[in-house]
């Protein structure tokens, strides 16, 4: 046989792998950024839902509203919309989390709210990250 | 003839290649429910709601939420959640829960309690006032189980 077969035999044989060490299954939840923009009105609540598909932490950012606005985090009502808040802030636009929470899997909101300080409706801009 | 050999050792390195049959994760993870138990809670009083573990494994419990009763936000107090076990009247209908396990917290998005529960249709979760609540609130429990 010539060289170039010999060489063709290695580069084959070469190509086998070994097929148990990479075998091991790795979960790797996928990071979610979800972005969110509405407005409100005074005295008013604005609620939004998301699943979190595994334990992490969830970090809400306020990034956009002209005001202090009230913005909390929590599981929804079973009946009747709206949002069970667990944490909450006060909080003014910017670009760090203004909440960052662990959290197990499961559903859970959002809620910007006014403090009672509005007096027109205000419109507000936030961003979710979660697992 | 003259390249039989060299293609009888090309297919016997190609057959050895991979052994993709064994190496599927095979799912083992029981399915689980969550339940919520949401109800008002006044002062100084308690609260309980009844469930059942159908099958070995473990049971949380979750204390998410604690929210005034006519204004947006939350109330930070100490609220005392725990498991145990129903009571029931001659009639069969529940009337209380006797614990076998509390511990004292604060709302959280994680669970606070967990414990590894025999299946039994009797269990319940409690959730009381000791003293940090100053109204009457929403709460919103959790019950994770097999």
């Amino acid at each position: 046989m010539s060289a170039k077969t010999w060489l063709l035999i290695a580069l084959v044989a070469t190509a086998c792998g070994d097929g148990n060490t990479s075998t091991t299954p790795s979960p790797t939840p996928t990071a979610t950024g979800e972005s969110w923009s509405s407005v409100l009105a005074p005295g008013g609540q604005s609620t939004r839902s998301f699943t979190v598909n595994a334990s992490g932490t969830i970090a809400v950012t306020l990034t956009n509203a002209d005001t202090t606005l009230g913005v909390g985090v929590g599981v929804p009502r079973v009946t009747g919309g709206g949002c069970r808040l667990g944490v909450s802030v006060n909080a003014s636009a910017g670009s760090s989390p203004q909440i960052s929470a662990p959290a197990d899997a499961g559903q859970y909101c959002v809620q910007v709210y006014d403090l009672g300080t509005l007096r027109d409706p205000v419109g507000f801009a936030l961003k979710i990250d979660h697992p | 003839m003259r390249f039989a050999v060299p293609v009888l050792i090309l297919a016997s390195c190609c057959a050895a290649c991979g052994d993709d049959t064994s190496t599927n994760p095979s799912p083992t993870t029981a399915s689980r429910a969550t339940e919520r138990f949401d109800d008002i809670i006044n002062v100084r009083e308690s609260r309980f709601s009844a469930f059942s573990v159908g099958s070995n494994g473990t049971t949380s419990i979750n204390l998410v939420s604690l929210t005034p009763l006519n204004r947006p936000g939350v109330l930070v107090a100490t609220m005392e959640i725990g498991w145990g076990k129903t009571v029931k009247d001659e009639a069969g209908t529940v009337i209380g829960c006797t614990l076998s396990r509390v511990m004292q917290t604060t709302p959280a998005l994680t669970a606070q309690l967990s414990d590894t529960l025999p299946p039994a249709s009797d269990y319940c979760a409690n959730i009381a006032d000791v003293g940090g609540l100053r109204e009457s609130a929403n709460f919103s429990i959790r019950i994770t189980h097999p």
